[in-house]
């Protein structure tokens, strides 16, 4: 693994890289340089991976090769399939992932359903696939905002830094999308007599506990680093873990346990406390490890307010997740620090907003960036600005990257709701010109702006585009 | 004289066409961005093409023969054997795009590209450090061979036979080559 300091700009997880250098330890930054270069076709969105069994087909963009399916799709409706089938995933990822005890309900199928009936061996125009796709994205975000509208929810605490890991003598990483039963029930079990206090760390998921959101270890794209960082006696994963987390912590021996089978969350954690008094530390972290602080603002009234003043260029709220397309936290950071330069109130999201932390754009103070709840925030910012006539003072909302199909459908929610909004990594639709203008126009009927860019964005460039 | 070949391992070639795209990006694109290059105009155009079936796909590139037909043929002189590499490349400069050589080609590797008036065939991306096709083959199975080691593949191939044929019954150990067709 070369050049170690473009993988991310934290210094700790340099250090840590550099560790898993010295090990021979694959990450997935070894894994993605061997992915190098990815399949073309499906990055342009000129492939139909087995939208039925005659498949898979593609479409040669050069014009030389098939320029048709096997059941007869140009180029336009293979992209317009692809956008749709990537939104018909976001949106099932959407209501698997973001439901709650108190709305069970699957979301309106039948668009769901209309969906997959016009991927099966697609005859529509590209048009009315594009529509479709879009369609879906609205239901997304009416079932997201629908989330926060919960009452009586005051701005939630949350910590960020390798700090957290050695806090306490025994330290409980958490990752995926765990149950918050069972994080309390651990939580519980943690803090029942016992001869070491534990520690529980979030490996960059967002979980909620009675006391405010688990401590962050890290950024989602920093998890693996968390766990080579020998600072974890036990992991405790959910749905959404990455695979590699589970058989780095097998290399490392340290124990794995899956939040869905486990039922004796004291045992786990006596478990944990067995790992930390005999195993010998291996801790690969430096001295002088950082903790920050801040809040999740979850009406974020003030920040509205803030953002008609006169003096104020306007808002931008970055979001996003980390992805190993780009240097960890450059973007976020650098965006965050150009953009308060040019005299916007900047708010954040998701990992971006956590890298805000961890440099300290958050700590109170004139232009301190704003954080707001992962989805739900520039969703309810959108809507109050939207229902005050100010949307205006929206310059644009960015996603940094995409990892998820449900980040993909949310951006396009947010851009039908009238928002401008960019993704600074590429989609796989770009092997369509007519799909985009498709895209473009029916975003511009609703007072929206969906910007895509063919390569990963710079900072300058997203910077650029905001103040435009 | 050339010493390098590109040689396929056919067992490992999926017909993926990550060799055809790349070559089309890196080597017939102004943009050598994939995203751009699929709305460049005129389109990229390959300089090699896979050719088969899902049960055996072949990547087809100039095999820059040592007796090369296109050398004779051209009428515009715009094919030449470089001297150091021995690789029959085209001057695009001096093409007319009289597309003899495709037509001459008994491999089908020259290809006309009538967007640029010129015809197209593989360089062995002589004049960059490695072939395109070869670094992006997502299963190694485009590989540059030193001629030398060819030769070395092509014994390991040989040997398992001779000792298959080693171990047949002795007592028959005449072994006929029988030419003649049968009546």
């Amino acid at each position: 693994m070369e050049q170690i300091h473009l993988k991310t700009i934290d210094t700790i997880s340099q250090h840590l890289l550099r560790e898993a250098q010295k090990s021979g330890i694959e990450l997935a930054w070894d894994r993605y340089e061997r992915q190098q270069p990815q399949d073309g076709f499906l990055r342009l969105g000129l492939n139909c991976p087995y939208g039925c069994l005659q498949g898979p087909c593609r479409i040669d963009p050069f014009n030389r090769g098939a320029q048709r399916s096997i059941c007869g799709l140009g180029r336009d409706e293979m992209a317009a399939s692809m956008l749709l089938r990537l939104c018909l995933h976001g949106a099932l990822e959407a209501w698997a992932w973001f439901k709650r005890a108190s709305d069970p309900q699957f979301p309106e199928p039948g668009d769901l359903g209309v969906a997959a009936t016009m991927l099966h061996r697609p005859s529509s125009s590209y048009r009315q696939l594009t529509a479709q796709a879009l369609r879906l994205s609205e239901l997304v975000c009416d079932h997201l905002g629908r989330q926060s509208q919960e009452a009586g929810r005051q701005d939630i605490p949350y910590r960020i830094g390798y700090g957290t890991l050695v806090e306490q003598p025994v330290c409980i990483g958490i990752s995926g999308l765990v149950e918050p039963d069972v994080i309390e029930a651990l939580t519980a079990a943690g803090s029942a007599n016992g001869d070491a206090p534990v520690a529980f760390v979030s490996l960059g998921d967002w979980l909620e506990t009675a006391e405010g959101f688990l401590p962050f270890a890290c950024t989602s794209g920093e998890a693996e680093l968390a766990v080579l960082s020998g600072a974890l006696q036990l992991l405790v994963v959910g749905p959404g873990t990455d695979r590699s987390l589970s058989a780095l912590c097998r290399t490392l021996e340290i124990p794995v346990v899956e939040a869905s089978s486990a039922n004796d969350w004291q045992e786990v954690v006596n478990m944990a406390r067995r790992g930390a008094t005999t195993a010998v530390q291996t801790a690969r972290l430096p001295d002088n490890l950082a903790i920050r602080e801040s809040r999740i603002h979850l009406s974020p009234r003030s920040l509205i307010q803030e953002a008609t003043n006169t003096g104020v260029a306007g808002l931008a709220i970055l979001g996003g997740s980390d992805s190993p397309h780009a240097s960890l936290g450059q973007l976020p950071v650098e965006l965050a620090d150009g953009l308060r330069a040019d005299g916007f109130l900047v708010a954040g999201w998701g990992d971006v907003v956590l890298w805000h932390t961890k440099f300290g754009h958050t700590d109170p103070g004139d232009a301190a960036v704003m954080p707001l709840e992962t989805v739900q925030g520039p969703l309810t910012v959108a809507r109050e600005l939207l229902e005050a006539g100010l949307l205006k003072q929206l310059k644009g909302i960015c996603f940094t990257s995409v990892k998820s199909s449900w980040e993909l459908t949310l951006a396009l929610g947010l851009a039908q709701l009238g928002c401008r909004v960019a993704i600074g990594s590429p989609v796989p639709i770009m092997g369509s010109q007519p799909v985009r203008e498709t895209l473009a126009d029916i975003l511009s009927g609703c007072g929206g702006e969906l910007y895509l860019f063919d390569h990963p964005a710079t900072s300058d460039e997203l910077r650029q585009w905001i103040g435009a | 004289m050339f010493v390098k070949v590109i040689a396929v391992h056919v067992d490992r070639c999926t017909g993926c066409k990550t060799c055809e795209l790349y070559c089309a990006v890196e080597r017939g694109s102004n943009s050598k961005n994939l995203l751009q290059a699929a709305g460049e105009l005129p389109a990229p155009q390959a300089r090699l093409r896979v050719e088969g079936s899902n049960q055996a796909s072949l990547p087809f590139q100039c095999r820059h023969c040592l007796k090369a037909p296109c050398l004779d043929v051209c009428l515009a002189g715009a094919l030449e054997r470089d001297e150091t590499s021995g690789l029959v490349v085209i001057d695009e400069s001096l093409c007319i795009g009289c597309w003899t050589c495709t037509m001459f080609c008994p491999y089908g590797a020259i290809a006309p590209w009538p967007e640029r008036k010129i015809a197209l065939k593989c360089d062995r991306c002589l004049y960059m450090d490695y072939p395109v096709c070869v670094e992006v083959c997502p299963t190694q199975a485009l590989e540059l061979f030193d001629i030398q080691a060819y030769e070395s593949f092509l014994r390991r191939k040989r040997h398992p036979v001779a000792a298959a044929v080693n171990e047949l019954d002795q007592s028959d150990s005449l072994l006929v080559l029988d030419l003649a067709p049968s009546e």
